[in-house]
């Protein structure tokens, strides 16, 4: 296999140079493969929560879409809609992040809103609606905790492609052409040794001859 | 550390779906009419969401997804956490019946090798 050599003259200073690079690329490739190790089962851990998140959604919509088609069903659709203008609230979700291993991943929140009492009309309303309203609020929290999973998951992937390729070049570019130079290098002080010291050999013989 | 941000969750979607996340109390949603305009509505909604800053979740039917692939996808590639697209179940199921299936499509994509998970 031959490697790609890096053209530098020489000289003992750029082997040394050389030396130094090498021992420097091999440090950073035993941290990125660290790091990429650390990346892989956070992606694993976080792959399996989304799983489970993604089955409690599809769960829990499914039970409020039943709730809803009964309340709609026994009220009527222009009935609910004023009950649906009623109980909209300014919601929010709080946003945070955390950090694995230089990724940014976010955390959300659904912030509670200081609803203790259902907004809409609870005297004209039935127990219909109160059950979908439950279960339209657990598929909100499950949205909420599915999106940050899912946006973990897609971040921390990225991170990964990046790193492993930053230790693949490492692994299987930068340094096996740096040993490849620094073996070449070796090899050529000493052919320069050996020829010096022919050199001087029949420097003797010439002198021995006058 | 880093600044907590309160951001809104937004909704793009039928009747069906808005009725119920609207009982849970969201107030920012794009109802989208069932007519042959449905595609264009999509994106037009989605483009203006995702401009928005203050905006945290998308929520929106799978059914919508092949509507705008390349800005959902483009979303995806960003760099920035939000705003993040969550596909629901819309009220006719949903499409990955096989949820381990689907995620392990994701993986093969990032670590090159599948784990069961």
């Amino acid at each position: 296999m031959s490697q790609q050599l890096i053209k530098v003259r020489p000289t003992k200073i750029e082997l040394v140079k050389l030396k130094r690079r090498l021992s420097l690329s091999q440090r950073v490739q035993k941290i990125v493969k660290d790091r990429l190790s650390i990346l892989t089962m956070e992606f694993l851990q976080i792959a399996r929560e989304t799983v489970k998140a993604r089955g409690k959604l599809v769960e829990s919509f499914a039970e409020s879409y039943k709730a809803l088609s009964l309340a709609s069903g026994y009220h009527g659709y222009i009935a609910l809609e004023k009950e649906l203008l009623a109980a909209e609230t300014d919601l929010s979700i709080i946003t945070g992040a955390r950090n694995v291993a230089g990724v940014r991943i976010p955390a959300f929140e659904l912030a509670k809103s200081e609803k203790a009492i259902q907004q809409y009309n609870l005297a004209d309303t039935s127990a219909w609606v109160d059950r979908a309203a439950q279960s339209s609020e657990k598929c909100l929290e499950a949205i909420v905790e599915l999106a940050e999973l899912q946006r973990s998951l897609e971040l921390l992937g990225k991170e990964i492609n990046r790193a492993k390729r930053i230790a693949n070049a490492l692994e299987y570019i930068t340094i096996p052409s740096l040993q490849a130079t620094i073996n070449f290098l070796n090899l050529k002080f000493e052919e320069r040794d050996r020829e010096e010291k022919t050199r001087l050999k029949r420097v003797k013989i010439l002198i021995g001859e006058r | 550390m880093i600044p907590f941000k309160e951001l809104k969750i937004a909704v793009i979607g039928d009747e069906d779906l808005l009725g119920g996340l609207r009982l849970a109390g969201i107030r920012e949603y794009y109802p989208i009419a069932n007519d042959h305009d449905k595609r264009e509505n999509v994106r037009k909604a989605l483009e203006e969401l995702v401009k928005k800053s203050d905006t945290g979740i998308i929520v929106m039917p799978e059914d919508y997804l092949g509507y705008a692939e390349d800005i959902v996808s483009r979303v995806k590639k960003g760099n920035t956490a939000t705003p993040v697209i969550v596909e629901v179940p819309s009220k006719s199921g949903t499409a990955y019946q096989d949820i381990p299936g689907y995620y392990g499509t994701f993986m093969r994509k990032f670590l090159g090798f599948n784990v069961e998970l």
